[in-house]
């Protein structure tokens, strides 16, 4: 309860107590939306962790090493993402389902082995960011931004090609739809889209270290996304804000905590199936589709 | 030159050999069928038709093209469109979706909106529901709703799997009422069938398939009066 009432009571009190949570907030609704992106095409891929950690070291990189201007630096870190998701994607990308998901964990673990192991990744020490800036205004004003692009997508010939291939991907096939082409595509820009989220937490917290991608927070992910929902736009923000900000907002039950954040999913999973939002995309008419 | 030309084709998954040397022709303007047992090979030919599964011999040669070489994409994009066997609709999409989807390759749109109007007049059965999510139809508007969607990929060649699997016998007649139907200048129609006495009465020529191997071919007349057809399809 004191929670929300700070954040009615006294607001600006409530952003210097929190800041680091609202910062996570942003972050996590941008890396939801990646794993939408992905779910939205029919495909249960768990390297998004894994492209945020590149984005998020190249970005640095070219940031601290390079002298490269910051908002350059966090969209090669994207870019990266996006480029490298690439070579992955052809051979992963032949699989579906587990095995696709098994398969991109393991890509997941491959990238924080490298870092572990290339020298200029700092090894295990992680990286500083020495004159980063802690504003929140980027995170929220991209995730606005993309969660409306998204939005919009949706209702175009590719959101109409996603959902197709997702429902069932035989039948998308034999109407001639490039199933190969769209799971790709969604792959890659899913990339693109975490690879950014990961370069923007970078610079928000000033330090990174593998223990960001952590297996935990690969599942994290998943049960943000699923537990919002995919049928729009808005479940995945919702679902990642709820739960993100759950643990702050449960702290009363000090050291039960994690038993009642873990009763709380069971409850959703049961009585929410469908996701917090639920609901399918609005209805597409003919000749009315919406061009981005 | 007959439109499908498929000559000693061989499709195998793994160790399996599913098809072992089928041939068989449309001409324009047919409707032919290819009839026989569960687990004939008859469902690999068509997906093997459509790019989805690959042949390990023989030729199929499409209005002068070779298959082989075609994705699926491509071989919609040619006009060769298979309607999947069990009414692979998109069971969460509507009606007036699942139509759309069917003329993903074309580029008329506006052309396309009044064809899915004309298809929902055309079978009584969808019209008025437009908006209904497809999973929400019966299974014989479901395969209605299939073979419509296939018909808007402007097909010159239309390939059915079993479009009457899991019907009643009323709408076993309707389907393949929309079947003949189909049949025109521009578009034919090869047609797979485990209803062997529908499939015959309505074909120009059939083909009997017995595991992987086409051996009988004739008229839809001839082979219904085949003594062996009659014992082992008929069951007369």
């Amino acid at each position: 309860m004191q929670f929300f009432i700070q954040l009615f009571s006294d607001p600006l009190g409530f952003y210097r107590a929190h800041q680091l949570l609202l910062a996570q907030l942003g972050i996590n609704a941008l890396l939801t939306l990646s794993m939408y992106i992905t779910l939205r095409a029919g495909m249960l891929t768990l390297a998004n962790v894994g492209f945020m950690a590149v984005g998020a070291y190249v970005s640095v990189l070219l940031h601290v090493n390079g002298h490269l201007p910051l908002p350059v630096a966090v969209l090669a870190g994207a870019l990266a993402a996006g480029l490298l998701a690439i070579p992955i994607g052809i051979p992963v990308l032949r699989l579906s389902g587990i095995f696709l998901a098994i398969a991109t964990i393991g890509f997941g673990q491959v990238v924080v082995g490298a870092i572990l192991n290339i020298p200029i990744t700092g090894e295990g020490r992680g990286l500083t960011v020495p004159d980063a800036s802690s504003s929140l205004l980027p995170a929220y004003l991209s995730l606005v931004v993309i969660a409306y692009v998204l939005w919009r997508l949706a209702r175009t010939r590719l959101g109409m090609a996603w959902d197709a291939v997702r429902e069932d991907s035989l039948a998308a096939e034999a109407q001639g739809i490039d199933v190969a082409r769209y799971r790709m595509l969604a792959f890659v820009l899913g990339a693109v889209l975490a690879g950014y989220a990961g370069a923007l937490e970078a610079h928000i917290n000033f330090f990174i270290d593998t223990s960001l991608y952590s297996f935990q927070r690969v599942v994290g992910v998943l049960v943000f996304a699923t537990l919002g929902g995919i049928g729009r736009v808005a479940g995945p923000v919702v679902g990642s804000t709820v739960l993100t900000a759950l643990p702050e907002v449960i702290r009363f039950a000090q050291s039960y905590r994690d038993a009642l954040y873990g009763v709380i999913l069971i409850a959703l999973v049961i009585f929410r199936p469908q996701g917090l939002l639920g609901g399918r995309v609005g209805i597409r008419r003919v000749g009315r589709r919406v061009k981005l | 030159m007959a439109l499908l030309d498929v000559r000693h084709l061989a499709v195998s998954y793994g160790a399996i050999e599913a098809v072992r040397d089928a041939s068989l022709a449309v001409e324009a303007g047919e409707i032919v069928a290819v009839i026989g047992a569960n687990g004939a090979g008859k469902s690999t030919l068509l997906s093997c038709l459509s790019g989805l599964v690959r042949p390990r011999a023989g030729t199929a040669v499409y209005a002068g093209r070779s298959l082989a070489g075609m994705r699926p994409p491509e071989i919609v994009g040619a006009g060769l469109v298979q309607v999947p066997e069990g009414r692979e609709v998109f069971a969460r999409m509507t009606v007036e979706e699942n139509l759309d989807l069917g003329a993903w390759r074309r580029k008329d749109r506006s052309q396309v909106a009044r064809e899915i109007d004309e298809m929902l007049q055309r079978f009584p059965i969808l019209a008025g529901r437009r908006d209904e999510l497809a999973g929400n139809l019966s299974g014989g508007e479901q395969q209605i709703l299939a073979v419509a969607r296939g018909l808007l990929a402007a097909p010159r060649l239309l390939l059915l799997d079993e479009p009457s699997l899991g019907l009643s016998p009323k709408l076993v007649d309707q389907v393949f009422e929309i079947v003949d139907g189909i049949r025109s200048e521009t578009t034919s129609v090869l047609l797979v069938e485990q209803n062997a006495l529908q499939a015959l009465a309505r074909a120009d020529r059939a083909y009997v398939m017995e595991s992987g191997t086409t051996t009988l071919a004739g008229t839809g007349k001839e082979l219904l009066g085949n003594p062996e057809v009659r014992l082992a399809y008929l069951g007369l």
